[in-house]
């Protein structure tokens, strides 16, 4: 059964059908919320939140509308309103140390890899538009059409905003290994 | 040509974007100087640190918030509807039957004389009684649905008097129910009952069975509602266990100091 057709069931009243939507997503969108904020208590609630918004906002979807792209409108959103509650985000001016001791706690494998510590602390050090954009179609492989759907911008837009992502990645990434 | 454009390009060089004369122009330009040799290098490190990216497991707690918010999403939603999946269930021949009952031993009852009558009445809402006990324990059996259960705890409120059968089910849903939600329920139901003796120390033993802070929080306040000094030890106890959280041995502290 495809997304769209169970959410269409789910939007129809039968709200058991949204545990298979939650079974096929809910690992990639705590990834989405993990690798944008770096938080694991975050990740786990942002992600709680995201699929009670998609039961209690079922009917405002729309047959016919792709549900990735949908559902990730509905986390991106989650992810603003709770950025712009608490502004708390570390920022350039954190600490390596301090980054390193959040990502101790998402998951204390991190920082035994030298180079995954490396790629996620200047993926920290990137604004949250770069870090979204880099997630969604390099981490999570959306194709550039669709995350262009989910941002509500154009193809183009979305080709040249990945590739200043991508060096800003690398700038900060080889800021780093100087240290 | 731009740096920046040359940058893009060769960005989907690397992802593998390019064909042709493009990708020919690229290859050239990459070779040509050792700046741009490095600038190429230091692109594909990157690309290929992203790709190397694994997927985190989140924890197992966050299914388990989910099915719990579903089932009480559906739950607040057959709450709107109730009447009318009672209605639909297939009890609705059971209750009809006893209302039927009832209906017929009134009217027997003005036909005959009111001993009949009396008799009559006796036996339908008896029967009345049994079907809501039967519906009470169908649906706490139902081992699939959470909701259901949880109908069915709800549905024993309306036993005014809870013989032995419905107590023990209500009991054995307190303390074994995999859904919260469903044990705070029992457990409210079973307050109703708690002038009987063996619901209170069936209360009072639930106190170490449970692992739930709410729940267990649930059963200290009730204790001290129900000023139930029996179950000062038990509370002790709870305060000594290091595997209770430190809300739950604050609630029960202050339940000890109430109750003593």
């Amino acid at each position: 059964m495809t997304d769209e057709a169970l959410m269409l069931e789910v939007k129809n009243g039968d709200l058991k059908k949204a545990s298979i939507l939650f079974d096929r997503y809910h690992k990639r969108l705590y990834n989405f919320f993990l690798k944008i904020s770096f938080d694991k208590e975050l990740g786990h609630d942002l992600t709680q939140n995201t699929f009670l918004r998609l039961i209690k906002y079922r009917k405002t979807y729309k047959e016919g509308s792709k549900f990735q792209s949908w559902v990730y409108q509905m986390a991106r959103n989650i992810y603003a309103d709770h950025y712009r509650k608490n502004k708390v985000l570390i920022s350039d001016y954190d600490e390596v140390d301090e980054i390193k001791n959040k990502l101790e706690l998402v998951d204390e494998t991190i920082v035994q890899d030298e180079r995954e510590k490396l790629l996620y602390i200047s993926l920290f050090r990137l604004t949250p538009e770069q870090r979204e954009v880099l997630i969604l179609t390099r981490f999570q492989q959306m194709k550039y059409e669709e995350v262009a759907q989910v941002l509500e911008t154009s193809v183009a837009n979305v080709k040249v905003k990945v590739h200043r992502a991508i060096k800003a990645l690398r700038d900060k990434y080889l800021e780093l290994e100087k240290i | 040509m731009e740096d920046k454009k040359m940058e893009e390009l060769m960005i989907d060089y690397i992802d593998g974007r390019l064909t042709g004369e493009l990708k020919s122009f690229v290859e050239k330009h990459i070779t040509k100087t050792e700046e741009n040799r490095r600038e190429y290098e230091s692109l594909k490190k990157t690309v290929a640190l992203i790709n190397a990216d694994r997927e985190h497991e989140p924890d197992s707690s966050l299914k388990l918030d989910f099915l719990n918010n579903l089932e009480e999403a559906i739950e607040s939603e057959s709450g709107k509807k109730r009447r009318v999946v009672k209605l639909r269930s297939e009890n609705y021949w059971q209750i009809a039957a006893a209302v039927a009952l009832l209906a017929v031993g009134i009217l027997g009852g003005m036909w005959f004389n009111q001993n009949q009558e009396k008799q009559a009445q006796m036996l339908a809402m008896q029967e009345e009684v049994e079907a809501t006990k039967r519906m009470v324990m169908l649906a706490l059996d139902n081992q699939n649905s959470a909701s259901e259960r949880m109908m069915g705890v709800n549905a024993s409120y309306e036993l005014s008097k809870a013989d032995t059968d419905i107590i023990n089910a209500l009991v054995k849903t307190m303390n074994e129910d995999d859904n919260v939600n469903v044990r705070l329920a029992a457990i409210n139901a079973l307050s109703k009952f708690s002038d009987q003796p063996h619901v209170r120390s069936a209360l009072i033993a639930s106190l170490e069975k449970q692992r739930d802070a709410i729940v267990q929080i649930t059963l200290i306040n009730l204790m001290v509602e129900m000023k139930e000094r029996g179950a000062i030890n038990e509370l002790k106890e709870m305060i000594e266990d290091s595997t209770n959280i430190e809300s739950v041995k604050d609630e029960a502290h202050m339940a000890v100091f109430k109750l003593s």
